[in-house]
């Protein structure tokens, strides 16, 4: 049982996070289309041939005379490729946590994206403020759920009604992470809503 | 669940990422500071000289030396590799579902297709669902059934789940071995009931 255990693990871990798979073959593809226009330019160089932009030789000139280039330009090309960097180190390092949690059970491995438990919790808090559905939005973070509800006009909501059902809701759904719920009544009401 | 190997994928954007870092700063740095810049005009150019006149050494024929052979071919092997690199990613799928069940009179072997097709008639034409994809995956060397579902409008994901465990538990007496299986319950914009009753 615990190597089955141990398996769920890892297909939960896998799917709550992203597997920077998009960015790597960008990056993969980018760094093959570099090489090989390079070596293009060497095999020409060395057959004699005139470069398609640059020869090797004066690509090696062009990075010792770098210097001479206008500041301003300088400044500018070296932030700007320093911020790609920055984007991909962070990116690389970041956990890359995708809007999906667990939900606790024996038998199979659950992953439930947050917008489905968005939609579950909405239609709960619905019914326990007696409006609409459409007159409630729930949205769903890593660590809150929060319902904003608008009444109809005329009616009043009863605020804590809708907190306990969300919360009784949350109880059953056994989220991992635990959502904390936070309702907020609107104060303009909606008319025939 | 493809057994795409993540470490891999964030290495090589940590490691681009980093020499992408290191050689903006410097640009930067070489337009900022002049001491710097002044220095670096000065070593530079003799440092260029040094490479030049390095790959020009070892001569093989004519003005192509060894080690314009040996860069070409460094380049070559690090563009195979990269290229190995992008059509690893995904993968992870398995046709076959139970093996290695060998008795004294035979072996059963089940396709994935079988459990998958079984799993999916079983969840098809359910009023929770407005869809259900169902796949299997190789996990540490056991095939998992993958059930993705698309969850109509404010299902309870609890139920969906128990729907799926309840179908589960089917499939194991049916293929007489336990069935390992990931749920994956998700929401989009077509899940919209139909437009909503007003009174």
């Amino acid at each position: 049982m615990s190597q089955e255990t141990a398996t769920y693990r890892r297909i939960q871990r896998r799917e709550l996070h992203s597997s920077r798979s998009a960015t790597a073959i960008v990056v993969a593809a980018v760094v093959v289309i570099a090489l090989a226009y390079i070596a293009t330019e060497t095999v020409l160089a060395l057959a004699g041939q005139p470069p398609l932009l640059v020869s090797p030789t004066d690509m090696g000139e062009g990075i010792a005379g770098v210097a001479a280039v206008d500041t301003g330009i300088l400044i500018a090309a070296g932030v700007v490729v320093a911020l790609i960097g920055l984007v991909l180190v962070i990116s690389a390092i970041a956990p890359g946590r995708r809007a999906r949690r667990v939900i606790e059970s024996e038998k199979t491995a659950v992953v439930v994206d947050n917008e489905v438990i968005a939609s579950a919790l909405a239609r709960h808090a619905a019914r326990a403020g007696r409006v609409s559905p459409d007159s409630v939005r729930v949205s769903v973070s890593h660590r809150a759920a929060v319902v904003d509800l608008t009444p109809a006009s005329g009616m009043a909501v009863d605020k804590d009604a809708v907190l306990a059902a969300v919360q009784a809701e949350l109880d059953t759904l056994g989220l991992s992470p635990a959502l904390t719920p936070r309702v907020t009544i609107s104060s303009h009401g909606k008319v025939g809503a | 669940m493809n057994n795409t190997n993540r470490a891999a994928n964030r290495t090589l954007i940590l490691v681009i990422g980093l020499v992408l870092l290191v050689v903006g700063a410097a640009a930067a740095v070489l337009g900022v500071v002049s001491d710097y810049r002044d220095a670096f005009t000065s070593v530079a150019p003799s440092v260029q000289q040094n490479v030049a006149d390095f790959m020009d050494g070892a001569p093989l024929a004519g003005t192509v030396t060894w080690w314009h052979i040996a860069a070409l071919a460094l380049i070559v092997l690090v563009v195979v590799l990269l290229v190995i690199f992008i059509f690893r990613q995904g993968h992870g799928h398995t046709g076959r579902f139970v093996r290695d069940n060998k008795t004294a009179t035979g072996e059963t072997i089940i396709d994935s297709r079988v459990a998958e097709q079984l799993m999916l008639e079983s969840l098809t034409d359910r009023p929770e669902l407005v869809s259900c994809r169902v796949t299997t995956y190789l996990v540490k060397d056991t095939p998992v059934l993958k059930v993705s579902a698309l969850a109509r409008r404010g299902v309870s994901p609890v139920a969906i789940v128990t729907l799926v465990e309840d179908r589960l538990a089917a499939l194991d007496q049916l293929l007489g071995s336990h069935v390992l299986a990931s749920v994956h319950v998700s929401g989009g914009f077509r899940v919209k009931a139909s437009s909503s009753t007003r009174l």
